[in-house]
């Protein structure tokens, strides 16, 4: 009896049982994960937040853009979504020479809202200006050198047109304008425009990881 | 096209490497390590070629590289002949699947396939990105030097002073065509996971061995930087793997793992100086723990290459880039008890549910990274000291130096405060210390029997 029972105990099990096993702890494993993610923030903010809804904005998007018949979106169209000012930086590269030397706004002359975060920033402004060179307002002690080379200002706000040496014919909220005065006044010309696709809301992606 | 030239170049010089040192790799450490030491090859010839002052571009990038692959070709080759036949699917029927080991794998797969997707779509916008590596990397690109011309103008940013392991594979990248580099904290991504789920294959069964590896996939903060161009992440895959084949040579003394172990923490300075604080950690378990007649030769040995980086860097910083890494570190050693009790209070954060400054806690940031390993490291107690302790003195070690580190950061210099530095950049650091303890954790007397267990309740196999 008992010799009957040890065989039965070493008796390897069937296929069957071992499917059976199998999907039991295949299901515990789902719970588990099902678990985590429900009751831990973080699991939660990964899963949710920077993949899920990423992916159902990028899908938002690309329906937007097919139902439009619109060509596939540039790095530069990207940006405009991402970067709220990235419209204006656009403009100030667009609008000035190669090796322009540009004066930036100072921070206090931002407002504080995110439509032109770290336009003051010439470390930041740099990665799209270049091979233009930058210098803000506030890097006017620490970069003399790179402050006294500037030969544009970058017009936020009203900001920067007692930078420069003459009167211009039209003064725009933002503009981007040479110091010495040019021969043919284009101020009317490099008048900085939002686009109107950033106007739409429906458009706006929300920033979300915890940088 | 071309990228996937430059990117195939770097798998097969780090394949190269790797088969010169030894042919006894599985196809998984292979690939994981391959990337991570073709592309700091690159940025190695980058180095050579701007020393000499001669601008690099990738046709000469491409024909250094290529130099490696002939060099190395005979020992491929003969890798390939030995290992092809692993290339198989195996034997398996619908009966006896791993169903546990198949959720896992396709969880891993599809979170990957997620970030990566979201990784690829946006183009860079994070601050230190824009700020600093990405600038760096596109103006390395066009100007074919790694001093470039922003630094005439104090606009090379914050990772100007780092050395050029991250941003000389982001200009890498954009030599090779990318219209963004971001497929580079994928590829690093890749080798993190992959190289940590090869290694802990190793010593626990599959389920555990991709448990662990979908908890370090999930590290939420680490996982939001999956789609980020920050040198964290990439850092985290250096100092993770080295520290991971440093226990398996201890474990082991297979010595093809301290070789690579002594390469990739050289690489961890040469991603980023502040990592020496893992390399002082892993001379002291060699010191302590290895098991070998010649340990201090080991310890000199891997001391040697790990600080080798880091002074050629520190050479080329003070002599043709003229700046210091001291100048941001306070001139006086006096006891700073508010800045103390500031920083222990971030570190409880980082390890708990505890809410400090505008910090999310812990538990938000690592999700249950560390309070797992807590726990485990809690239950296994009373086999502390015969269960691997050097894993546990490596953390502490390193973790003792990373924290002196940013002790000694002078807040004036820095123009940061304290708070702001433990928020974000100490904050991101920690990601370094989770492939160890996962580890750890998993490979634990207490995880073993657990996995021990599911295995033969799993199989139906009596014990």
């Amino acid at each position: 009896m008992i010799e009957m029972a040890e065989a039965q105990k070493n008796k390897p099990f069937t296929d069957t049982q071992v499917l059976r096993r199998n999907l039991l702890v295949a299901f515990v494993l789902v719970i588990v994960l099902v678990a985590l993610y429900a009751t831990i923030p973080g699991y939660n903010f990964a899963v949710k937040d920077v993949a899920v809804r990423n992916k159902e904005l990028m899908d938002h998007i690309e329906t937007r853009r097919l139902n439009a018949n619109l060509p596939e979106l540039t790095l530069q169209q990207k940006r405009l979504f991402k970067i709220e000012s990235y419209w204006y930086i656009d403009y100030l590269r667009e609008s000035t020479p190669s090796d322009a030397v540009i004066l930036l706004p100072p921070h206090a002359a931002i407002p504080d809202t995110s439509e032109f975060n770290l336009v003051y920033s010439s470390e930041w402004m740099e990665y799209f200006l270049f091979p233009r060179l930058c210098v803000s307002e506030d890097d006017k002690d620490s970069k003399p050198e790179l402050y006294r080379k500037a030969n544009y200002v970058a017009i936020v706000r009203g900001w920067g047109y007692d930078k420069l040496k003459y009167q211009p014919s039209k003064k725009e909220s933002e503009a981007v304008l040479p110091i010495e005065k040019p021969k043919a006044d284009s101020t009317a010309a490099n008048t900085a425009l939002k686009p109107q696709l950033l106007n739409d809301p429906s458009f706006k992606p929300k920033t979300n990881t915890q940088e | 096209m071309l990228l996937f030239v430059g990117i195939l170049m770097v798998y097969l010089i780090g394949a190269g490497i790797l088969t010169r040192i030894s042919q006894a790799w599985s196809w998984k450490e292979l690939i994981a390590s391959s990337f991570l030491i073709g592309i700091a090859a690159e940025t190695f010839f980058m180095f050579v070629f701007d020393l000499i002052g001669f601008p690099f571009s990738y046709y000469a990038l491409f024909f250094a590289g290529f130099a490696v692959i002939v060099f190395c070709y005979d020992s491929m080759y003969s890798y390939w002949q030995a290992k092809r036949k692993d290339i198989n699917l195996g034997s398996w029927s619908l009966q006896t699947a791993n169903y546990p080991a198949v959720i896992l794998g396709i969880a891993i797969f599809y979170m990957l396939y997620l970030i990566t997707e979201k990784n690829l779509f946006w183009p860079t916008t994070e601050h230190d990105a824009i700020g600093s590596f990405d600038k760096l990397g596109i103006v390395m690109a066009l100007e074919g030097r790694i001093k470039i011309s922003l630094f005439q103008w104090g606009l090379e940013g914050a990772g100007g002073i780092y050395p050029p392991l991250f941003h000389g594979g982001i200009a890498y990248m954009y030599l090779y065509g990318a219209a963004q580099p971001k497929i580079i904290t994928t590829l690093y991504f890749i080798s993190l996971l992959l190289g940590f789920y090869a290694i802990l294959s190793r010593y626990v069964s599959t389920i555990t061995a991709l448990f662990f590896t979908l908890l370090l996939e999930m590290v939420p903060e680490m996982f939001s930087h999956a789609a980020l161009l920050l040198g964290n992440l990439p850092t985290t895959a250096y100092v993770g793997l080295a520290s991971l084949t440093l226990f398996v040579w201890i474990q082991t003394k297979e010595q093809r793992y301290f070789i690579l172990s002594c390469i990739l923490t050289g690489l961890s300075l040469w991603i980023r100086n502040d990592t020496i604080g893992f390399a002082l950690a892993g001379t002291l378990i060699i010191a302590v723990y290895a098991q070998t007649t010649d340990k201090w030769k080991k310890a000199a040995i891997y001391f040697g290459s790990a600080i080798l980086p880091f002074i050629i860097w520190t050479l080329y910083l003070k002599l043709k880039i003229h700046s210091t890494q001291g100048g941001r570190f306070v001139d006086h050693f006096g006891f700073d008890t508010a800045k103390m009790k500031l920083m222990f209070a971030y570190v409880l954060s980082y390890f708990s549910w505890i809410q400090v400054g505008s910090m999310p806690p812990g538990i938000q940031l690592y999700g249950l990274s560390f309070l797992l390993v807590f726990l485990i490291i809690a239950l296994n107690a009373k086999n502390l000291t015969k269960d691997k302790p050097y894993i546990l003195v490596f953390f502490l070690a390193s973790f003792a130096v990373y924290f002196g580190i940013f002790y000694l950061i002078d807040e004036s210099k820095q123009h940061a405060p304290m708070s702001s530095l433990m928020e974000s950049s100490f904050k991101r650091g920690m990601f370094c210390f989770i492939p160890a303890l996962f580890y750890y954790a998993a490979t634990s007397q207490v995880m073993q029997r657990f996995s021990a267990w599911l295995e033969t309740f799993r199989k139906g196999t009596t014990a």
